[in-house]
């Protein structure tokens, strides 16, 4: 047994998820869609076998897993017809990161799509398979809801939220020294400016 | 007139039916062709014009060492990292559960550097037990032909030539038990290096450091003659040396590499069935390629007589090919053939098929292909497929789409009653000794809850039913939901479709079916001559034995 970390190739990868997840209780075609979507999030640095690791836990256990979710979800959204309506994320699904790859096909087909939370957007998912995490990004769903991304990010404006801004803005005050009569009286000209 | 305007102006031949080439046993006659991949990859380090050379040999008086074999191109340049080792002889194993080996390799993307070397030579010589890195293409080990290794070392040491005798009942001084290339143990990923046009047919980087073995089995043994007989010693001929190749002992491994690359395969099959019916099309013999055919066929028939195998399947089979030459020899050269006839090569084909077994025709594809290189060597370039494309099911398409993809392109599955115990008697799985892939009984060993899932023609069956129950017009995503134990099935169904190679047309959970024939199909493409089996799922082989070295293509 190695006891150094392991720098695996993408196809070794995707070939060890694949057994990895069969082993864990997914059918062979399902395993596969694992493998597959394992090597697309390694292929963009994301943590592939970390994740792999923690909804495998959970598998082992009969407890719901992104694969299956994702899988599902790519079926019957990627080649549909009509307005995409936003889905609700289950709270209990282990690892999301693994439904990445899966929102990845639907955009293709659809455009964008992006996982919104309490914070605003968790992550989006481009048709070129750009990936953009956001404030309400979590390793556990909170109230998440996956539909059309409504516009692309302008990356020459950043959107705040009211509260966020309120909240940096406090923190910002912080860097303020609080008004006294003798700073105020320092501040300005000596003289009148009603001259 | 142009080939190209022959092959206008004639009847356009048909390709073979599927349902032909795609049985097993037909598979299991397969000859290597100049469409074979090593055959591909000397032809276009001819072409292009790479050079060769030997930049590191630091080996021992024991036969321990290093060295360095330099292959460079118009673009890029590839080594082979050789480490030679001392094996005692009880540690001698081909099959994957081996842990020691005379010799292992590493191909190197690039030159190695002195670290890189010492990095190579801290992992290579324990192969799956060590890692290689995206700077290798692959890695391999190869144990000496103990009996031939010491005979040649031995003659040479003594200043005199092996027996050719020798050299021909064995073929090789050392053979490949495995050669993984594809990402494995750490290699480049094959998507990323597969846009090379020196690497875009399949197997081109293990084929390179195959050939490149080849030369390190002869250094060696010249190396251990100089040893043994100092002064005395002498280099072994060139025209003997050709008549060695590479060895190469595989079992079951690839097997469900064939089942599990469908779109690959049917890339193969179909470049090997549009070349024989380019030839077929031909108008007329030219009268360069009817002596080509001629002096291919004698060769055949020479190479027939030396292939030997104590098999009792394969001496059968050789004794058709024997057969089977012996009667096209006697048909082309007693004037049962005319090459002045129209469309010649179509009429020798179909006099072929009428009469010689499935051995004698496969054989006689190969003859045919090989004085037409003007006319099918541009095929090369489509040997390779995306197998990416595919992947992804569309959900939204109605469950009568797959049912009418079931009946238009797995007919042939009826010929099987998986209800019948005989055709399920087999089950494919992995052992958890060494991951080395098996083949178990059904109805007497335990482990087929793991079995893997290469039973097509059982899969779709089954598919088939679970899909009764369901109306034309409801989305397949609903049927996965419900089903995800198809999904493996539906999505091959759909990734073959319009891919009539794609599939073996047999049952390979049948009793009756012998592994060997699978190996037999891909090894040929490979390129591989001297088909031996030591047992139903296990074989010996010999690669570029009579092909040239790299110091040929360099003089």
């Amino acid at each position: 047994m190695m006891d150094r970390p392991v720098d695996m190739a993408h196809s070794e990868l995707r070939s060890l998820v694949t057994k990895a997840a069969r082993g864990a209780g997914l059918p062979w075609g399902m395993a596969e869609e694992a493998g597959w979507a394992a090597e697309w999030l390694a292929r963009r640095s994301m943590p592939a076998g970390e994740w792999a690791a923690d909804w495998m836990a959970a598998a082992v256990e009969g407890r719901p897993d992104p694969v299956s979710y994702g899988t599902a979800l790519a079926d019957s959204l990627a080649h549909a017809t009509g307005v995409l309506t936003e889905l609700a994320v289950p709270d209990d699904l282990v690892a999301p990161g693994y439904v990445l790859p899966f929102l990845h096909s639907i955009a293709q087909h659809r455009g964008s799509v992006q996982i919104t939370g309490r914070s605003g957007l968790a992550v989006r998912v481009d048709a070129d398979g750009r990936v953009q995490f956001g404030p309400s990004w979590r390793e556990r769903p909170d109230n998440w809801r996956i539909g059309p991304a409504s516009r692309p990010p302008d990356p020459s404006r950043t959107r705040l939220s009211a509260s966020l801004l309120d909240c940096l803005e406090g923190l910002a005050l912080r860097t303020t020294v609080p008004p006294s009569d003798l700073s105020r009286a320092d501040a300005g000209s000596a003289k009148s400016d009603n001259d | 007139m142009s080939i190209a305007e022959q092959t206008a102006l004639a009847e356009q031949v048909a390709l073979r039916d599927p349902d032909v080439v795609m049985r097993l046993s037909r598979m299991g006659s397969a000859h290597p062709s100049r469409l074979s991949f090593l055959r591909v990859l000397l032809r276009r380090l001819v072409a292009e014009g790479w050079r060769f050379d030997r930049p590191l040999w630091e080996v021992d008086d024991r036969g321990v060492g290093r060295a360095v074999y330099r292959a460079k191109g118009p673009v890029r340049t590839y080594c082979l990292v050789a480490f030679a080792h001392d094996l005692p002889d009880d540690m001698r194993s081909d099959r994957v559960i081996a842990t020691a080996w005379d010799a292992t390799f590493a191909l190197v993307d690039g030159e190695p550097t002195a670290a890189d070397l010492e990095r190579l030579a801290a992992n290579v010589p324990y192969q799956e037990a060590g890692r290689i890195t995206a700077k290798e293409l692959c890695l391999s080990r190869a144990n000496r032909s103990v009996r031939l290794f010491s005979h040649v070392v031995d003659r040479l040491a003594q200043g005199h030539q092996p027996d050719t005798a020798e050299i021909d009942a064995v073929g090789y001084l050392m053979r490949t038990t495995a050669v993984y290339g594809s990402g494995k143990f750490g290699a480049a990923d094959r998507d990323d290096i597969a846009d090379r046009p020196e690497l875009k047919a399949p197997f081109q980087a293990e084929m390179l450091s195959v050939w490149l073995t080849r030369a390190f089995t002869v250094d060696i043994a010249e190396h251990m003659a100089r040893v043994k007989g100092t002064d005395r010693a002498v280099r072994l001929d060139p025209v003997l040396r050709r008549r060695l190749g590479v060895g190469n002992s595989t079992g079951l491994g690839m097997a469900p590499f064939v089942v599990r690359h469908p779109r690959l395969l049917n890339s193969w099959v179909t470049v090997r069935e549009e070349a024989l019916a380019r030839v077929r099309t031909l108008r007329s013999a030219d009268p360069l390629a009817v002596s080509g055919f001629l002096a291919a066929l004698a060769e055949a028939n020479a190479n027939a007589g030396l292939w030997h195998s104590d098999h009792p399947t394969q001496i059968d089979k050789l004794a058709r090919l024997r057969l089977d030459l012996s009667r096209l020899s006697a048909h082309v050269k007693g004037g049962g053939w005319e090459p002045a006839d129209p469309q010649p090569w179509n009429v020798l084909w179909i006099w072929g098929e009428n009469t010689l077994s499935n051995e004698g025709q496969e054989c006689l594809l190969s003859l045919m292909l090989e004085p037409h290189g003007a006319v099918v060597d541009d095929l090369a370039d489509a040997l390779h497929a995306d197998e990416s494309e595919g992947f992804g099911i569309d959900g939204s398409l109605p469950v009568g789409s797959l049912r009418d993809l079931l009946r238009r392109d797995y007919a042939w599955i009826k010929r099987f009653d998986f209800a019948d115990p005989v055709h399920v008697a087999r089950f494919w799985y992995v052992s958890e000794e060494k991951l080395e892939p098996r083949l178990g009984n059904r109805h007497s060993e335990a482990g087929q809850e793991r079995e893997q899932p290469l039973g097509i023609a059982r899969a779709v069956n089954d598919l088939a039913r679970a899909l009764e129950a369901w109306p034309d017009d409801s989305p397949l995503a609903s049927f996965l939901l419900r089903h995800p134990e198809h999904r493996h099935t539906v999505r091959r169904v759909f990734m073959v479709r319009g891919l009539p190679f794609a599939e073996i047309r047999d049952n390979v959970l049948d009793e009756g079916m012998l592994p060997i024939d699978i190996l037999r199909c891909k090894l040929a493409f490979f390129g591989a001559t001297r088909f031996d089996p030591r047992s139903d799922r296990w074989v010996r082989i010999s690669l570029f034995q009579g092909q040239p070295f790299p110091d040929d293509l360099s003089a």
